[in-house]
């Protein structure tokens, strides 16, 4: 018998450091976040429901934010074994579907006082109206991504894993005028 | 030759000298030059030659709308033809040279041109065309070939970075001169979001070369005090050297953004930003263009407009010459008279051809009223100018001239969105509607007078746009000053001499405008394509008015009637470094990975693109010298041990819900209602239209829960598909999707000894009983350390299984599986292999599902319901030509010599058939060189080809000129029986 | 084509986000229909000048189907609802 299979993040090969203008501090810091949970809800419901669903099964620390109509990405930097998501099925039974994308989704988090201009030359959406806590399906460049605003200048993207490192260069093109602080896993 | 720098003055950083060389001779200028003022400074007079005629053309303006000083930038792959070099700011180390003359501007062999004049008239492109038509390809088109365009593009790759970025505002401001700094201000201070953009590198616009006093301030005091702040205010932004070039649809604008002087290739920051500009509310400031007058020679170097002479004065302290001559119609050109004065320089005289000219006049400088000037006097430079007042004619020294003849509101932006400006006999102007869809035009581009005005009307229509949104602003500026309106209509001047020209870069005189219009060219668009009037990179701005003026002119009619051309997009040349952004090269478009991909790349795969997809094709061992080599080993091996292939790139879609199996009942033709849990079936989705639209392989691991597989090249266009039908036919259905091809890292582990292998890993019974052929299930994997899928399906013919695992487990497993498999001699294979495997096995493809065939084609046509109620492409499948058994039908074919080859897309012919369409029995989809068999294979679709088998043809393809004898044969090529699927 | 498209569920996005498949009054005919309102819903459509409906399918964004109601000459949007629920008789 193999010995046990060992799990490779998608964005493991990225070049870490700073990249791009050197001089002054960074004006974006791109990290890698671990890949833990995502989970896409998909059925009649509302965000309270699922949010309820979500911290009773002991998944507290997520975010639940909208991912599109009648549906909501949930998603944390721990993964979930897999009772723990037949109880969010379980939960959420007869409304709400559960489908596991904590494998097909990888989340990059882009920070920093210049987090708004490097989202701008991607996305259409006026950020001006997305508080905290919001989140939207949309595009950046040509790759669709959900967009979560963490905090004030906190945003995290997710996108499907086969183009993370596609998304990751992007936002590197994007953040070089700044400065950029690569952070690998 | 004439001009030159005053010793002190301008806003140029005198204590620094920048170096630059011009057509190799090196010069200095200072920073606050551009390109066009350190030329001037230098006396540099000569900087080109014009289009047709190669006349020795100098600077006529001051910014944008410059027509003749285009200019070649930069050497090499950084070389940038066309470019106007009154908006080059300069830098050290710059380097330009003149374009469309040789050897030197100054002295230019293409000048003969001008002698060919007569013959090169308006529309005598048009006219070689007809006659005499041989000598159309071997003269005329290579000549005009090679005397087409001014500067020379590099054809080297461009070096330097552009991007693109979204902006967001309640108000853009574009143009920030007097009007568009009121607007700014009056919003900024409301707290709107304002975005102010401006062509130049520094905001002021008119200010910026005005003289006297505004809103009781000196302009440098105004612009100052209105800049700092603006500059201050956090929800203004500045964009600087930024040009407006698009109005589109819901208010969106296009603009571009160039970089600074101190911008490197080799720096961080792009070149060009293209800026997308969501406005809530927008305010075109773009101020008015002035018009040059008609007259013979007023194209030769040393002619300028009065605007130009003022800013040039004012910001680079550059004199035109030393005893300019002031051409006008208006004001503008006492007050560059004055300025001049001011700045010790004798003007020769003010020609204006009113009888009341401007009342204030109080310089030294003779006013010659009710007077024109007619010819200038010399031709490389002025020497002075021919003066006409009322019939008397009388020569007048001069080295420079300065002509105003009035001004053109810039509405362009405000007609690109279809609507035609309206004649204003007042403003003897065009004008755009006021306010239109959320643009509204103010100052000098609205046709308002004075600086004073501008700032008033900038502030109010502000005011009113934030009024639109339910903000509430007080205009900045609120005084409303007398407009003061004098206008005089100098189309052209009569009674010239030698060539005036009307459209100064594509060489169009008035002589031109006048034969268009005798030649039946009178309408405007017309005119505008027969003589090429306004075609230019300039499109015209300085001339177009005064075209449509000599149109009217000659036609009786006002220029309203005449009208103007359409305005489109883009106001100014845009690069396509710009449009592109930063997708080139490598980021064209993003590069899509399987979860694979760094198994198969240590695996040494040559990768094959597939759209987006990089798919792993073949697996070269060291020895091999050819990919046949590799792909005949790979096939040859799954047939005898094993292999395994990543799949993880075709469509996987979970579909969920308590009527999923009733709606993928509706979505396939064969059944799936009550495909049992554990089960996988193979399913053929056809169009409304009774075709096939993809195929693929849909299990059921729930009854609620069906995970569905579809070709790479559909899943997305099928999970499109599945939603209109869920969305727009059935929303009664309770059914959900969610795209699950990049969670699942899926692999094929194919031939007789993949179960051995597979045992290695999984903790499931795979003997037959308890994993039959078309099992499909959830299992783990190492022990229960992972979760995984497994379903027993074959594309090979083989024994065969896909394992799916978490993606970022994928390789880590793909590593174990070739570690359990060495001792069963396992191999890599790729899509090539896969390839040859289905080829041999006649499963198909979208090389039979080409949009074309129908199940039954395919030899399918068993496996579409005859009890289901509804289902897709169910009424259209039953047209009579659908059903038609003559129709072209699956079949194999093979080369009658085992050593002839053919091609995909060859036809198949009758032996004695003459090669007619009427006679084409089908064509070959797929083939593949068999190493099974030893020779090459092929599918085909053949007109009622179930019953050729075994039928002789010609495998017919003309375009490679090759003609096989060929013979019709079961699509199936290797184990017809299936029993290596058990084996 | 409009330049940025309202959509009920997501607001104001740019119509890179979307995909136009066409006339949105066809109706799939009754199952037991004769062949030509088939062809008819299959392969005629009218090309009007002016205000017409369409399906537009918000692919990058909530990836529901939406009925516009859009001016082919002027490209001005008057209405834009999901389609599932004009069918099942709501609002949104």
């Amino acid at each position: 018998m193999p010995e046990s299979p060992c799990h490779i993040p998608a964005l493991a090969g990225v070049r870490p450091g700073r990249l791009g203008k050197e001089d002054g501090a960074p004006g974006v810091t791109l990290r890698a976040l671990p890949e833990g949970l995502v989970v896409l809800a998909l059925g009649r419901s509302d965000r309270k429901a699922v949010l309820a669903a979500t911290v009773s099964v002991g998944l507290a620390k997520c975010s639940v934010s909208d991912a599109g109509f009648e549906q909501w990405l949930i998603a944390g930097d721990m993964p979930a074994s897999p009772v723990v998501l037949a109880s969010l099925a379980q939960a959420l039974a007869g409304k709400v579907y559960v489908s596991d994308q904590s494998h097909g989704r990888v989340r990059i988090a882009l920070s920093g006082p210049r987090s708004m201009n490097v989202l701008a030359k991607g996305c259409g959406i006026d950020f001006a109206s997305f508080t905290v806590g919001t989140g939207a399906m949309t595009l950046y460049g040509h790759l669709g991504c959900h967009v979560f605003r963490a905090e004030e200048t906190v945003f995290h993207l997710t996108v499907l894993r086969s183009f993370a490192l596609a998304l990751w260069d992007e936002l590197v093109e994007a953040g070089r005028e700044f400065g950029v602080e690569a952070r690998a896993l | 030759m004439t001009g030159f720098r005053l010793p002190r003055g301008g806003c140029i950083d005198r204590s620094r000298t920048l170096r630059f060389t011009f057509d190799g001779r090196v010069m200095v200028g200072h920073p606050g030059d551009t390109l066009a003022s350190a030329l001037l400074a230098n006396g540099v007079g000569i900087v080109g030659r014009s289009f047709k005629y190669h006349r020795p053309r100098g600077i006529l303006t001051a910014g944008s709308s410059e027509p003749n000083a285009l200019v070649t930038l930069g050497e090499g792959a950084s070389s940038e033809p066309n470019t106007r070099a009154t908006m080059v700011e300069l830098s050290d180390g710059l380097i330009a040279r003149s374009q469309n003359c040789w050897p030197s501007a100054a002295f230019d062999v293409g000048a003969i041109n001008g002698l060919l004049s007569p013959f090169l008239s308006a529309g005598f492109y048009y006219k070689t065309f007809m006659w005499p038509a041989p000598l159309w390809e071997k003269l005329y088109e290579p000549l005009i070939r090679k005397a087409a365009g001014l500067g020379r593009a590099s054809k080297a790759p461009d070096p330097d970075r552009y991007e693109k970025s979204w902006a967001h505002c309640d108000l853009l401001v574009i143009g920030a001169g007097p009007a568009g700094l009121g607007a700014a201000l009056t919003a900024g201070r409301s707290g709107a979001r304002v975005i102010l953009v401006d062509e130049d590198h520094e905001p002021g616009g008119a200010l910026l070369s005005t003289g006297g006093d505004v809103a009781g301030r000196s302009p440098t005091t105004l612009l100052a005090d209105l800049v700092g702040e603006l500059e201050n205010l956090p929800n203004i932004r500045i964009l600087s050297r930024t040009t407006a070039v698009g109005w589109y649809d819901d208010n969106l604008f296009g603009a571009v953004e160039r970089a600074g002087p101190d911008f490197l290739s080799t720096g961080h920051a792009p070149r060009e930003r293209l800026w997308r500009i969501v406005a809530r509310e927008a305010i075109l400031a773009s101020g008015a263009e002035e018009r040059p007058l008609v007259f013979g020679g007023n194209d030769r170097p040393g002619v300028m407009m009065t605007g130009a002479v003022s800013s040039y004065l004012h910001r680079q302290a550059v004199a035109p010459g030393r005893r300019p001559l002031i051409f006008t119609t208006n004001a503008a050109g006492y007050h560059a008279a004055a300025m001049l004065e001011e700045a010790g320089i004798e003007v020769s005289g003010i020609v204006d051809p009113r009888t009341e000219p401007e009342a204030e006049w109080r310089g030294r400088a003779p006013v010659f009223r009710n007077a024109v000037v007619t010819d200038v006097i010399g031709g490389r430079g002025v020497s002075g100018a021919v003066l006409d007042s009322e019939g008397r004619r009388s020569r007048i020294d001069a080295d420079s001239i300065a002509m105003s003849g009035g001004f053109t509101p810039r509405i362009q932006l405000a007609c690109q969105r279809g609507c035609k400006p309206v004649w204003s006999e007042a403003h003897l102007a065009f004008l755009a509607p006021e306010r239109q869809n959320g643009l509204t035009v103010a100052g000098a581009a609205a046709g308002i007078e004075g600086l004073e005005g501008a700032l008033h009307d900038g502030s109010r229509k502000a005011a009113s746009a934030l009024k639109e949104l339910g903000l509430d602003a007080k205009p900045a500026f609120s005084a409303a000053p007398l407009n003061d309106r004098k206008t005089y209509a100098l189309w052209r001047v009569a009674g010239t001499r030698g060539a005036a020209f009307v459209d100064f870069q594509n060489d169009v005189k008035v002589d031109d405008l006048l034969l268009a219009n005798r030649e039946g060219y009178g309408h405007v668009e017309l005119a505008k394509r027969y003589t090429t009037a306004g075609m230019a990179t300039d499109q015209g701005k300085t001339g177009n008015l005064n075209a449509i003026g000599i149109l009217a002119e000659a036609r009786g009619v006002t220029p309203g009637e005449i009208g103007t051309t359409t305005f489109r997009p883009f106001y100014v040349p845009v690069s396509f470094g710009a449009l592109a952004g930063s997708a080139r090269g490598k980021h064209f478009q993003p590069v899509r990975r399987s979860p694979l991909h760094g198994w198969a790349e240590k695996n040494g795969a040559v990768f094959v693109e597939s759209g987006l997809w990089y798919r792993s094709s073949w697996f070269p061992r060291p020895g091999e010298m050819t990919w046949r080599e590799s792909v005949d080993r790979e096939v040859l091996n799954v047939r005898s041990n094993v292999g395994l292939c990543d799949v993880s790139t075709l469509g996987k879609i979970e579909v969920f819900g308590r009527d999923a199996a009733t709606f993928l009942d509706r979505i396939y033709c064969n059944a799936f209602a009550k495909l049992p849990v554990g089960r996988a079936r193979y399913g053929i989705m056809l169009r409304e239209d009774g075709f096939i639209y993809d195929d693929g392989t849909t299990s059921r691991l729930a009854d609620d829960h069906f995970f569905m597989t579809t070709t790479t090249a559909l899943a997305a266009g099928v999970l499109s598909h599945l939603e209109f039908c869920a969305q727009v036919l059935w929303p009664d259905l309770d059914v959900r999707f969610a795209s699950s091809t990049d969670q699942w890292a899926q692999m094929a582990i194919a031939g007789p000894k993949s179960r051995s292998v597979l045992e290695a890993i999984v903790d499931v019974d795979l003997s037959d009983d308890a994993f039959p052929f078309m099992a499909a299930r959830e299992i783990t994997l190492f022990g229960g350390k992972l979760s995984a899928r497994l379903f027993r399906i074959s594309f090979s013919g083989e024994r065969a299984y896909e394992l799916a695992v978490p993606a970022g487990f994928g390789e880590s497993v793909a590593d174990a599986l070739m570690a359990a498999g060495a001792p069963y001699g396992i191999c890599a294979y790729g899509a090539e292999a896969l390839g040859v495997l289905r080829i041999e096995k006649g499963h198909v493809t979208h090389n039979e599902i080409n949009g074309t065939v129908t199940a039954d084609d395919l030899g399918f046509g068993k496996m579409v319901s005859s009890t289901k109620t509804d289902f897709i492409g169910r009424a259209m499948l039953r047209r009579e030509g659908l059903v038609s058994q003559d129709r072209p039908q699956l079949v194999g074919v093979r080369p009658v010599d085992p050593r002839d080859g053919f091609k995909a897309g060859s036809h198949i012919m009758r032996p004695d058939d003459q090669t007619v369409l009427e006679n084409d029995q089908g064509y070959v989809t797929s083939v593949a060189f068999s190493p099974h068999l030893g020779h090459m294979i092929g599918l085909a679709l053949v007109k009622g080809g179930r019953t050729r088998h075994g039928e002789r043809v010609v495998i017919w393809n003309a375009l490679g000129e090759s003609y096989i004898e060929g013979e019709v044969c079961a699509p199936c090529f290797v184990d017809p029986v299936n029993e290596r699927l058990h084996a | 084509m409009a330049s940025l498209i309202p959509c009920p569920h997501c607001g104001t996005r740019p119509r890179e986000e979307f995909a136009v498949k066409g006339d949105a009054a066809p109706i799939r005919p009754e199952l037991d229909a004769p062949a030509s309102d088939w062809h008819e819903y299959l392969h005629l459509r009218d090309n009007p000048k002016g205000r017409h409906h369409e399906f537009w399918h918000h692919v990058s964004g909530c990836r529901r189907w939406l009925i516009v109601e859009r001016d082919t000459a002027s490209h001005e949007i008057y209405s834009i609802t999901d389609a599932a629920s004009a069918k099942q008789g709501g609002g949104a």
